[in-house]
């Protein structure tokens, strides 16, 4: 396995996708292209730039620690596709 | 075997939830026990398009905390997205914080086995969200999913791998308990999941600096659980070693019943988590009257309280260590030396009867039956002699079970001490002639005897003689000069 297959099927495995072997060399060739574009940010010699937090010049949005309603049970499952009980209803994960 | 010694060496990182009303990121409430998925909002559960916004006590509470532990605070800190998979986090990411955490390059001292001081370095304190709970559904017919606690405000304390044994993990961590107990911002209620703690472990060579490949376990929450997890990953790592096996770097899950490890997932490197900062979070500036604000907020800390109580009530170090364990404690004795007039009479009863009290009652003490005033007048009475110990112990329980005050109980049931020496005399004459072997004895040379003849004076009088006199008067009358 290439570097390149290594890398991908780790990405892949971090986002929890299946990739066919069809897609793989398709995905290979355009994530290299994103990267590559990516890279170019790192070829810009900005020293006195401080790094960016935000995309805009804001500090402290923030709230008082007062409670607001909750939305009910009912609504708050109304999304799940399976529930039991209160909970929302999922394939076993422990 | 080999013969090689290792070293166990120890990381902590403790996760502790802070007690604001609301969660980090919206005004749910961040109460235990609520129904299930009643406390949630499109926020909270991650729906598209919700926007979170943060609560500005939960940053005050994380400033606090570091300033607590020597902390150095970063004035201008950031929320990012650390980006993984698992179905107790509805985003799909929790925010946390990456690179600019609130709090950094701290320390605490816990005392080690051998008694000494030890300072244990904390690389730094971050504010994140909780993830909500998920429970086995039965038979295996799925998992469930809480999500109240999504949201909940959450301190995580990373320590350097400074601790080398299961005792100074402990004391570690009673030490960061005790702490965030003093300074309010959380209940560390290790039974309620409020104090959670996962142990970063290797072991290497005692002979060796350089660092082993740790393994880190998920998740623990009761300090014996924390101890047997040490325990039994040095063990297993040091057979690994000494069959020249590596150890592969993995998080772990600690089976409480099977009382082993097993892998829960290898480990993930940062970058695998993809952080970036949080585009819906505006960064954080404390300034400097936000700053001065927050430190005003700062009590006395339990070390720093626990050397006044030595100075100033001149109490034993045992007995100080013991009172400041607990702020309320603490504070609990503080109002009744105070009323009591008397620093240690009311150490004594505290550390005492008071601890038994509570212990056989199952409630702390800010729940304590009998309030500190109530107990420094009890003190009172039993410093200027008005009832003996016995009877103090009596009025103490009539106390616990009603809630009376101690003036009307003594009142009520006459516990009056009987100090009258006329009165006493008399006891002893009838005493004395009653008695005429132990009189002998005494005379003879016996002072033991004294004991038993006191004793007959309390049982005559029905234990309301002041046997402190009731002494001197028997001496006086066996001796007559």
């Amino acid at each position: 396995m290439s570097i390149q297959d290594q890398w991908l099927r780790h990405v892949a495995d971090l986002a929890k996708l299946a990739i066919s072997p069809e897609d793989e060399e398709t995905l290979i060739r355009d994530m290299g292209q994103i990267l590559e574009f990516a890279n170019r940010l790192s070829a810009l010699d900005i020293p006195e730039t401080p790094v960016t937090a935000h995309g805009r010049p804001i500090q402290n949005v923030l709230r008082e620690d007062r409670p607001t309603p909750s939305f009910s049970q009912e609504d708050i499952l109304a999304n799940a596709p399976d529930q039991s009980g209160g909970c929302v209803r999922i394939p076993t994960v422990i | 075997m080999s013969g090689i010694a290792y070293e166990t060496v120890i990381g902590l990182e403790v996760h502790v939830e802070l007690s604001t009303l609301t969660k980090v990121f919206c005004g749910c409430p961040t109460e235990f026990g609520a129904e299930e998925n009643t406390h949630c909002c499109p926020v909270c559960t991650g729906m598209p398009g919700a926007l979170p916004v943060i609560n500005k006590k939960a940053v005050e509470y994380a400033v606090l905390a570091g300033l607590a532990t020597h902390c150095e605070i970063n004035r201008y800190s950031k929320m990012d997205r650390k980006n993984y998979f698992y179905p107790d986090l509805p985003k799909a990411y929790q925010i946390s914080q990456y690179d600019l955490p609130l709090c950094k390059s701290g320390f605490l001292e816990i005392e080690t086995e051998s008694g000494e001081t030890k300072k244990i370095r904390l690389n730094r304190i971050h504010l994140e969200e909780d993830a909500g709970k998920l429970v086995h559904a039965p038979n295996h017919s799925g998992s469930l999913l809480d999500m109240n606690r999504c949201g909940v405000p959450l301190l995580e304390i990373v320590t350097e791998p400074d601790m080398r044994s299961a005792q100074e993990a402990r004391s570690f961590l009673e030490s960061i308990k005790k702490i965030m107990e003093y300074i309010q911002i959380s209940d560390c209620k290790m039974e309620e999941g409020s104090m959670r703690c996962d142990v970063n472990l290797s072991v290497r060579p005692a002979s060796s600096d350089a660092l082993g490949i740790r393994t880190e376990t998920k998740n623990l929450n009761s300090f014996r659980s924390i101890t047997r997890v040490i325990e039994s990953e040095t063990a297993r790592q040091v057979q690994l070693l000494e069959q020249g096996v590596p150890v592969v770097q993995a998080t772990l899950h600690w089976d409480e019943d099977a009382g082993e490890t097993s892998v829960l997932r290898l480990k993930e490197e940062a970058q695998d988590y993809r952080y970036f900062p949080d585009p819906d979070l505006a960064p954080i500036h404390v300034d400097d009257a936000w700053f001065a604000h927050i430190q005003s907020f700062l009590p006395e800390l339990p070390e720093a309280r626990r050397k006044r109580f030595i100075e100033q009530y001149k109490l034993p170090a045992d007995a100080a260590a013991l009172l400041t364990s607990d702020a309320a404690l603490a504070d609990y004795y503080e109002a009744a030396a105070e009323t009591s007039q008397s620093n240690l009479t009311a150490c004594h009863w505290i550390t005492g009867e008071l601890l038994r009290l509570l212990k056989e009652k199952e409630v702390t003490v800010s729940d304590s039956p009998i309030g500190p005033g109530a107990l420094g007048q009890l003190i009172q009475f039993i410093d200027r002699g008005a009832i003996s110990g016995s009877q103090a112990k009596e009025v103490f329980d009539i106390m616990a079970s009603t809630g009376e005050s101690p003036e009307s109980i003594i009142r009520s049931r006459s516990l009056v001490q009987i100090s009258d020496s006329g009165q006493l005399e008399e006891i002893a004459a009838r005493v004395i002639q009653n008695n005429p072997k132990s009189v002998g004895d005494y005379l003879a040379g016996k002072e033991k005897a004294i004991g038993f003849l006191v004793g007959q004076m309390m049982k005559e009088s029905k234990g309301k003689a002041n046997p402190k006199l009731a002494g001197e008067i028997l001496t006086r009358l066996m001796n007559p000069s």
